[in-house]
């Protein structure tokens, strides 16, 4: 029974953990991996080992990119996880529990958990695991030669992982006591905590370490709790509650005091469910950053995930019953309908927020905006602004860049014909076990032969405005209807650019943006969805037009329902309302009830506004 | 009695390693060999460290360097495509063939040598050291970036200062006095560290430069030769980014002035030639007897509508380090309506004048068309520095110690990573093919992501290091001394 024990308790943890990390944080670690780079590279090796503490940045790289498939990577943490209780909890048998020791070395792994959930980066979590396996290793050996080990191996643990590595020389002292060593021991053991101090001052000093103040906000709690990004501290409050622990173990001198001493394990049980159950309830409200609640930004990167991994459908479906609440949403639902071949004609459906819906404003947020707005110039034809937001992107993620703004910065390269610098993304993509293949098939395009045979590069290509053109003397829409002069073919601008003006509800602008679209090819383009809901707004003074421009007759005939309907609202309050709803997810419907929102969004001057007086409205 | 195995098999292995280097060349081809980084033809100091390449189409096999001197040679095995010289043979084949020329000859694991090529080995040495910033390439923002000591003469690479010790500030703008490290500035941008930090007689000074007279704190310096006084200009700067052009970004002055601080007194000082607003002046740079100040120049037009007609002269004016007297008149060095010109440094010889011209604008680093130039101060002749420049940026730029040896950066390898080279001018004036920064690993510069900035020669090992940077409670704040007439300058003070 106890063996049976024995085997079930790790895996009933290792299920446990997963199954948090899987369901509450799965989402959050997979953006972690789009916004690293772990490299499959010697040098990549070297560069980080130069710094203390680099190891750790290391090997959290490396993990963190199994999250490219949530489920194996979330099972590789749980599983180091567990390791690292079994070894807290031999360290804690060695500082004197015997008994009930396995909660207590749950203790301090929550706030890790904590902190992944919350989408803390996964370098102090290394750091950790790093400290304790290694702690574990040192504790185990034999009694006379642990201080030497001790001293020997936390200048390399404080090398490998960072200040972590404190737990091992303080973990010494207390088993020294705990063992009842000599005052002459305990003294000898004391040894390696003066080393490890000494090293860190030794290494501010020759620049191994960065600073004083990097070494000792590593191992000092910064509190009050700010944003989640603070969240550090709460590892930081493992780390200590772990040598607490240790400490209460030796000064009680009650080995088993779990299973004894019943207010203590009752209370020690309660505070567990509480840390637990505050994790779950405060986790919403928490502030990620300044601006951005914890629940927006897992929403976010929830969204990302969908998107990135081509479940439009699923993404669209989270919004049949809901609406998008700020544009980051509407910008991926846009991006999700334009991937399923239904962006112009169920654009209206999805209560977008104005025709920011369309292009985010870049600012200095790196994800998602900078994605987002990579992701949509580069549909528009807007190559260089593309690129140029990758690049910003790809300095925000981490030192050594993201492998999401690489693959971004591989295409605008290519098509902007800078093939050496695309050959230096796609050689940085080859090093990684997730993006090697996507990337190996980019050099086939190294050239510009291969691009113009390539359908996709050679369409963005054409969109290329010549000239010196700068954003600070020019706009997006301008620079739309050049591009649909230049390359009358890449449907992708004429539907943005015609969405952005409609939502915008900048009707004459969106005339000319029509008026372009058709004089710049030789046939007349097949006009779907909202732009035959805008075509009718746009000319309803002239409905020549739009038998011109084939609007079909169910579409104007929905229309003058639609309008009779607003001439009778006040006689007929009850067939209005039905006629409206029968409307929903129509131009004519979002332009006469659009929201505040989008009013304040339609108000940026950038687009030219017009009024919505053109709907007959009493 | 047999000896133990072990000893049998290190004899044979001694053996075989021996077996190894003995080198031949069967074979002489004339095909030409492909080597990253491309070192054909070039100008080398005798005191650069080796220049280890990559063969493209040789895996395996040598490489000889000849001494056309003494016709003594060092060999090297090419393994994996890579040679990794020895650095005691390479400085001692160098010493012999200092003023001559060393050839090279690549040969394949048949005995097959392509076509030679050679290195010129100059008799000047070059500074021991190159002072650079790293960061990766973007335009807004930054990640980590730091400034850094390279030893030509070695690999290595000392750090001076990160923006990790500086809560990620942007650390930038390194300035030496006469290459010295004894004196030295760095600005730190962004976070509780702002300031300009200035390095001298052993201690850090942290400096509150805006002042209510000034458009903005100081921004590109100059140091005095005599270490008293460093020249800044102060810049009210715009960016913009290019729709869709490989110069990516505009970054252009809509206001700027020159001014000179007293590194002693803590005061600026400058003259209504240096501070009015019918100009942009930018770029300042003192002469190496510290009596005039060279500086860029161009009409005050509106920004950013006219950024791309904005065309910056060369010019200089006199200023008498004693007194902190600036003349009364400027005298134009350069200008041509084709071309602006930026970033004068002169050698420290005196007799030429380095700069960097493009089409419009100032900032070149971001501008394809730009390219070193050369002024002779002897003649008064300008010419494009053609052998120096290449189709990509050609930029910013630093003299060494004796006048013949240039280190600039240049877009040239990859079109965004901005990389370091080092080129050559004789006492004649004649130039040397430049040649990249070398690498122990010779695809270093293939793999690194991030670009060198603003290169300087310095002379010896810079003794600050970056752990001291300090968030003292209170930054010293410069006095603006002179007086402008209000009708003039275009200093903060000057409603426009």
């Amino acid at each position: 029974m106890k063996k049976a024990f024995k085997i079930i308790t790790p895996i009933l943890l290792f299920g446990a953990i997963w199954t948090i990390l899987f369901f509450g944080g799965r989402y959050m670690l997979y953006l972690q991996e789009q916004l690293q780079l772990f490299q499959n590279d010697w040098n990549y090796f070297i560069d980080n080992c130069q710094y203390n503490a680099g190891f750790a940045q290391m090997v959290s790289e490396f993990i963190i990119q199994f999250c490219h498939k949530p489920w194996l990577g979330t099972m590789i943490i749980a599983l180091l996880l567990t390791i690292t209780i079994y070894a807290f909890k031999s360290i804690l048998q060695k500082c004197g529990c015997t008994k009930g020791v396995t909660p207590l070395a749950i203790v301090p792994i929550i706030p890790l958990i904590y902190s992944l959930i919350i989408g803390e980066f996964a370098f102090p979590i290394t750091q950790f695991i790093i400290a304790t396996i290694g702690s574990w290793a040192v504790v185990n050996i034999p009694t006379r030669y642990r201080y030497i080990g001790t001293m020997l191996i936390s200048p390399l643990l404080f090398w490998l992982c960072g200040a972590p590595a404190i737990l091992l020389p303080i973990f010494t002292i207390i088993i020294a006591v705990n063992e009842k060593c000599s005052a002459k021991n305990i003294v000898l053991n004391t040894t390696p905590l003066l080393v490890y101090l000494l090293f860190g001052v030794i290494g501010v000093r020759i620049g191994f370490i960065g600073s004083m103040d990097h070494f000792i906000n590593h191992t000092m709690i910064k509190l009050p709790l700010k944003t989640l990004r603070d969240a550090q501290p709460l590892i930081v409050v493992g780390w200590y509650s772990s040598i607490v622990v240790a400490l209460y173990g030796l000064i009680t001198k009650n080995r088993e005091f779990i299973t004894e001493n019943r207010w203590l394990n009752i209370s020690l049980q309660t505070l567990l469910v509480v840390i637990m159950g505050a994790v779950v309830w405060f986790k919403p409200d928490i502030q990620y950053t300044q601006n951005v609640t914890f629940k927006e930004y897992n929403l976010w990167a929830k969204l990302h995930y969908l998107y990135t991994q081509s479940k439009h459908q699923e993404l669209l479906d989270l919004y049949n019953n809901a609406d998008s609440q700020s544009i980051i949403e509407s910008n991926y639902i846009n991006l999700s309908l334009y991937r399923e071949g239904r962006l112009v004609k169920d654009f209206f459906k999805y209560s977008p927020n104005g025709h920011t819906s369309l292009l985010t404003n870049w600012a200095d947020a790196p994800f998602p905006i900078a994605f987002l707005w990579g992701e949509v110039s580069s549909e528009m034809g807007f190559i260089a602004k593309s690129g140029q937001t990758a690049y910003e992107g790809n300095v925000l993620s981490g030192p050594r860049g993201s492998s999401m703004f690489m693959k971004l910065l591989v295409e605008s390269e290519i098509i902007m014909g800078n093939y050496k610098t695309a050959k230096k993304y796609i050689e940085a993509l080859e090093n990684t076990i997730y993006y090697k293949e996507w990337a190996t098939q980019q050099r086939q395009f190294l050239s510009d032969k291969a691009v113009a045979q390539s359908k996709y590069y050679n369409a963005k290509r054409k969109c290329i405005i010549k000239g010196n053109a700068v954003m600070a003397l020019t706009n997006e829409l301008i620079l739309l209807k050049e591009i649909i002069k230049i390359n009358p073919l890449h449907k992708s601008t004429f539907d943005f650019a015609s969405l952005m003006t409609l939502s915008a509800g900048a009707i004459p602008a969106f005339r000319e943006i029509i008026t372009e679209g058709v004089q710049s090819r030789n046939f007349m383009p097949p006009f779907d969805g909202a732009i035959q809901e805008g075509l009718i707004i746009a000319y309803n003074q002239y409905p020549v037009f739009w038998n011109f421009y084939k609007v079909s007759t169910d579409l104007q005939n929905a229309y003058q329902n639609f309008a009779q309907a607003i001439k009778e609202r006040n006689s007929n309050p009850m067939g209005a309302k039905a006629v409206f709803s029968q409307n929903e997810g129509r131009y004519w419907h979002y332009i006469e009830t659009m929201t505040q929102r989008a009013k304040a969004q339609q108000n940026q001057p950038k687009i030219e506004q017009t009024t919505t007086t053109e709907i007959p409205n009493n | 009695m047999k000896p133990p195995i072990l000893f049998r098999l290190l004899f044979i292995g001694i053996i075989c390693l021996a077996c190894n280097n003995n080198f031949t060349i069967t074979e002489q081809s004339t095909k030409r060999c492909s080597i990253y980084p491309n070192y054909k033809g070039i100008t080398i100091p005798y005191n650069i460290c080796p220049l280890n390449f990559y063969v493209d189409s040789v895996e395996t096999g040598f490489v000889r360097f000849e001494s056309n001197v003494t016709k003594n040679y060092i060999e090297t095995k090419i393994s994996n495509h890579k040679i990794d010289i020895n650095p005691k043979d390479w400085s001692r084949i160098l010493q012999e063939t200092k003023g001559n020329r060393l050839y090279v000859s690549v040969v394949d694991e048949n005995g097959v040598s392509y076509q030679q090529f050679v290195m010129i080995v100059a008799n000047e040495p070059i500074d021991k050291y190159v002072a650079y910033r790293l960061l990766a390439p973007a335009f807004k923002h930054w990640g980590e970036m730091g400034i850094y000591q390279r030893d030509l003469e070695t690999f290595k690479e000392h750090t001076v200062v990160e923006s990790k010790n500086s809560e990620f500030a942007c650390v930038n703008c390194h300035s030496f006095a006469n290459r010295k490290t004894d004196q030295m500035m760095f600005h730190v941008r962004m976070t509780d560290y702002a300031g300009t930090y200035v390095w001298h007689e052993g201690e850090m000074d942290k400096l509150n430069t805006k002042t209510p007279q000034t458009i903005s704190p100081l921004v590109y310096p100059s140091w005095h030769p005599s270490g008293k006084y460093i020249a800044f200009s102060v810049n009210k700067t715009g960016l913009t980014f290019y729709v869709n052009s490989n110069n990516k970004m505009e970054v252009y002055d809509s206001r700027s002035d020159v001014v000179i601080y007293d590194v002693e007194k803590h005061e600026l000082i400058t003259s209504e030639q240096l501070f009015n607003k019918a100009q942009f002046e930018t770029f300042p740079s003192f002469s190496p007897n510290g009596k005039q100040l060279y500086f860029c120049s161009a009409d005050t037009v509106p920004m950013p509508a006219k950024y791309d007609d904005v065309k910056y002269a060369l010019c200089a004016i006199d200023f008498n380090p004693e007194t902190r007297e600036l003349g009364t008149t400027v005298d134009t060095i350069f200008k041509d309506q084709r071309l602006s010109a930026t970033l004068p440094r002169i050698s420290p010889n005196g007799e030429y004048l380095l700069f960097t011209a493009a089409k419009f604008g100032n900032f070149h680093i971001s501008h394809k068309s730009a390219d070193l130039w050369i002024y002779n101060m002897k003649n008064g002749k300008t010419y494009n520095a053609s052998r120096w420049n290449s189709n990509d940026v050609d930029s910013y730029h630093s003299w060494s110690d004796n006048s013949r040896w240039v280190v600039f950066s240049s877009k040239r390898d990859d079109g965004v990573h901005t990389r370091l080279y080092i080129a050559y001018i004789g006492e004649d004036g004649k130039l040397g093919v430049p040649f990249m920064l070398p690498q122990k690993d010779p695809l270093f510069n293939k793999k690194f992501r991030k670009a060198y900035n603003i290169p300087e020669f310095v002379i010896d090992k810079i003794e600050y290091k970056g752990y001291e940077i300090r968030n003292p409670d209170s930054a010293i704040q410069i006095q603006f001394v002179t007086d402008i007439p209000t009708d003039v300058t275009s200093g903060a003070s000057q409603k426009l």
